[in-house]
């Protein structure tokens, strides 16, 4: 069998359907799998490679997805398919213009964006986040690979500074379709209630769609650790200075602080911090770095939820130290080659 | 003796896979003709001895130079000369003297002393090192009083002999002995620790080997020259650098540290005390593309095309690598002869098809980095091909590739400059120079980018604007000169 004589090769040589020739060529990796032999030395590879690396993580999402549509529905479903086809055509047509393959990285955008917004997000403004979201988090700086800020989160928050009155009325409680804005977190703002630990391990508060289901997402978390495709570093940084942040503070100001437990399984953490903050892109290239990373979002996250008039502040911190990211990095590279030099 | 326990940080266990040589060793019948290049691998050509029509025996002296620095060679099969002609071999012209086979298989011993070798003096085993043509082993030759090696003598302070099992196949050791067993590596270290009086000798065997470390302690066990460390059979271990630094109390800064396999140690063995000299090797036949696996006994300058001739398995076609698949040459042109450097020839298959859905397939056999695939939980051998496995992407920083480097450098950064072609001092304070070649980076990239390559193109930019040592000369890798041997 010759590698030319597949349907997908055939296509691109179409007259008409010439220029889409890219989509064509990723189809048939897609399918096929790749020709290509090695040159030289490493005569062999890995066989890990950017589909199976992409499918872990949304393998991983699963069960935040699945619950998502339990609790809430297909219109849920009707959300991921937008935010799939927006991303997608921008992701394409990107590739058609630079003539490039349709890099991967839009697969994982284009579910981890969806499920962190709330469940009654009107379709238009899913539309709206998940274009400006590859735009300009991302084709903009010249594709995946290449950009600083985590694509899903410029989409979402720029949708939550665009329209803050759309955003903050659409949360539902799980199974029923009574609009409430009382997440677990404001909750405990306003009232300090604090809302039973099995309730949000298991989903039944009121919050994002993908980040009520705090069970699935902590063994979707563990299960990408696991097989090394997102890096302990930062979930344990992360989550271990909420934790201590909260603890400490709370021993100072009680009723000023989350209580640990409160902070860790309330809001968007768990799913930031497993699925957001690790991106390897927009994370730190050292060691130390996704170490210091990790605590530096844990520290603005605390901050931002107990002294903003933000009730959640994940997004905001992740965001933030992904802008630190590439300052972070340098610092880090003149101090570790600079003590090693002799 | 204590046995030390050494490693290294990052590198990559390649375990199971399918096309491990058996142990056992054949020798084929005599070869039809020899081809035996005057120049041997990183020496000069020496000037041949023999005439064309002469009739020669196997270990007989054909050429020697003492005044440049090469390595005295000898006839490997009883014949006659048939011509003296120039042969290009890795790129570089050669003269070779040509032997036909003749009706005797006789022998001309390598040396004719009397004395037993523990009787002999340092300048008597000198002199049998440098004429039977065995200093030309190692990855520096063996320092002698003659022109055998660029080290001196009187530099040597360490030795180092390493089998680590490291690679993705393996020469056995049991294969390599000959009939006098372990007595021959036990022996042939003996003999270089009175031929190097001022230097420690270092034998660094993989921990799995626990019966020979076990009898090489208990031989050593009161003697301050010789010690035995086990390691994590881990690729580059091999690494003529990561060696160096990992054995604890060398210098690192010093070039004269010549480094053997025990290949090397049995046939210094041999040739002082079975007085044979250097006319055949035993070399390993690895990878799914032999229909056999095992190894095979051969005379040097024995063409590989008739080594190789009916030994592949399919009729599908292979690739045939040189020593090691991470960082051995391809042989595309089997029109050479088998030469000293050899210890292994590795078939794998070209799979120029890829494979259906493949990123969704469970991997029952497919080796990686990360457990993404069944195979990382089964016991079944794994298997490889030449495909790169998956499409080449722009880097996403997964990290594997520092995970893996053994000098602790960041890949993911080096490589990004070489590409954009910013090739400047900021690549040497990233300490590029350190890059031991092992090809790791590549191998593990996500990206299927050639990590390696580019790094290897930035460092040759940079020596060549003086900026770092030019890369031969910090003698890194087994093959004393990757350069020249591009094929
Ligand atoms: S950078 Fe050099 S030493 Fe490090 S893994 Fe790559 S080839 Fe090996
Ligand atoms: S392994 Fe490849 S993709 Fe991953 S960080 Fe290294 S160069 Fe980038």
């Amino acid at each position: 069998m010759k590698g030319s004589d597949n349907i997908f090769d055939k296509l691109s040589r179409i007259r008409g359907l010439k220029r889409f020739a890219t989509i064509f060529s990723t189809l048939k990796g897609i399918v096929y799998g790749v020709q290509e032999i090695s040159v030289g030395a490493p005569h062999i590879r890995d066989n890990i490679e950017i589909k199976r690396y992409m499918s872990c993580v949304i393998i991983a999402l699963m069960p935040a997805a699945l619950a998502a549509i339990y609790f809430h529905g297909l219109y849920v479903l009707a959300i991921i398919a937008v935010s799939y086809v927006v991303g997608g055509l921008v992701e394409v047509s990107f590739a058609v213009i630079r003539k490039k393959d349709i890099e991967e990285g839009f697969l994982v955008t284009g579910i981890i964006f969806p499920l962190t917004l709330p469940p009654a997000t009107p379709l238009w403004i899913v539309a709206v986040g998940a274009f400006f979201g590859v735009l300009f988090g991302k084709e903009v700086f010249g594709g995946t690979g290449r950009n600083i800020f985590n694509p899903a989160l410029v989409g979402r928050l720029f949708i939550t500074i665009a329209f803050p009155g759309v955003m903050s009325g659409v949360y539902k409680m799980p199974l029923s379709d009574a609009i409430t804005s009382a997440t677990p977190l404001g909750l405990f703002k306003a009232d300090h209630v604090i809302t039973p630990v099995w309730d949000l391990l298991l989903g039944m508060s009121a919050g994002s769609l993908g980040e009520v289901f705090r069970l699935g997402i902590i063994a979707g978390g563990l299960f990408l650790m696991f097989i090394k495709v997102s890096n302990f570093r930062i979930p344990i940084a992360y989550l271990g200075t909420v934790a201590l942040f909260a603890f400490i503070g709370g021993f100072f100001a009680p009723n000023v602080f989350a209580p640990p437990l409160l902070q860790l399984l309330t809001g968007g953490l768990l799913y930031g911090a497993f699925f957001m903050a690790t991106d390897p892109v927009t994370s730190p290239m050292t060691n130390s770095g996704k170490w210091i990373a990790g605590i530096l979002c844990g520290i603005f996250t605390v901050l931002i939820r107990t002294f903003s008039g933000y009730t959640e502040g994940v997004m905001f911190s992740i965001i933030l130290v992904n802008a630190l990211t590439p300052v972070l990095d340098t610092a880090i590279l003149s101090i570790k080659y600079k003590a090693v030099k002799k | 003796m204590k046995i030390k326990s050494i490693t290294f940080r990052g590198g990559y266990r390649f375990k199971r896979f399918k096309g491990q040589p058996r142990e056992e060793t054949v020798t084929l019948p005599l070869p039809d003709k020899v081809i035996l290049p005057l120049k041997r691998d990183g020496f000069e050509e020496a000037m041949p001895c023999v005439e064309v029509g002469q009739k020669v025996l196997t270990g007989q002296l054909i050429a020697r130079d003492d005044n440049s620095l090469s390595s005295p060679i000898h006839s490997s099969i009883s014949g006659m000369v048939e011509s003296v002609k120039k042969i290009t071999l890795n790129g570089v012209k050669t003269a070779a003297v040509i032997i036909k086979p003749g009706q005797s298989e006789e022998w001309a011993p390598a040396h004719n002393s009397p004395s037993a070798w523990d009787k002999m003096t340092e300048d008597e085993l000198d002199e049998i090192l440098y004429i039977s043509g065995v200093s030309s082993l190692g990855s520096n030759g063996i320092p002698t009083r003659f022109n055998s090696s660029r080290i001196g003598k009187k530099d040597v302070k360490d030795i180092i002999v390493a089998h680590t099992d490291s690679d993705v196949f393996n020469v056995s050791i049991q294969a390599l002995l000959g009939d006098a067993g372990m007595e021959s590596v036990i022996t042939g270290l003996k003999i270089l620790g009175v031929a190097f009086q001022g230097a420690r000798v270092h034998v660094v065997l993989s921990r799995n080997q626990k019966k020979i470390i076990k009898e090489l302690a208990s031989n050593f066990s009161s003697d301050q020259k010789i010690s035995v460390y086990g390691v994590k059979p881990k690729y580059p271990q091999d690494n003529r650098n990561i060696l160096i630094s990992s054995i604890p109390g060398i210098n690192t800064h010093t070039r004269n540290i010549p480094v053997f396999n025990l290949q090397d140690i049995v046939h210094i063995y041999e040739a002082v005390v079975k007085k044979k000299p250097l006319v055949e090797r035993v070399v390993a036949f690895s990878g799914s593309g032999f229909e056999q696996n095992r190894h095979y006994r051969l005379r040097l300058g024995t063409l590989l095309e008739d080594i190789l001739k009916g030994k592949t398995a399919v009729p599908k076609s292979v690739r045939f690598i040189m020593n090691s698949v991470l960082n051995g040459k391809a042989l595309d042109d089997l029109d050479r002869p088998l030469t000293e450097k050899m210890h292994q020839i590795i078939a794998v298959p070209e799979n120029h098809e890829g494979e259906l859905l493949a990123f969704a397939r469970p991997g029952m056999r497919k080796d990686s980095i990360t457990p993404v695939f069944v195979a990382s939980f089964l016991p079944f051998g794994k298997k490889l091909d030449t495909n790169i496995n998956g499409e080449e992407r722009a880097c996403i920083s997964c990290g594997f590739c520092a995970d893996v480097c053994p000098s602790r450098l960041l890949p993911q950064l080096l490589h990004r400059y070489a590409e954009r072609n910013i090739i400047n001092e900021k690549l040497v304070q990233y300490r590029i120079e350190d890059c031991v070649d092992c090809n790791l980076c590549t191998y593990v990239c996500t990206s299927k980018i050639p990590v390696a390559a580019l790094i290897k193109k930035g460092k040759e930019k940079l020596a060549a604007d003086g900026l770092i040592q030019e890369p031969g000369e910090t003698g890194s890798g087994k093959d004393s000169n990757p350069e020249k041997e591009r094929v």
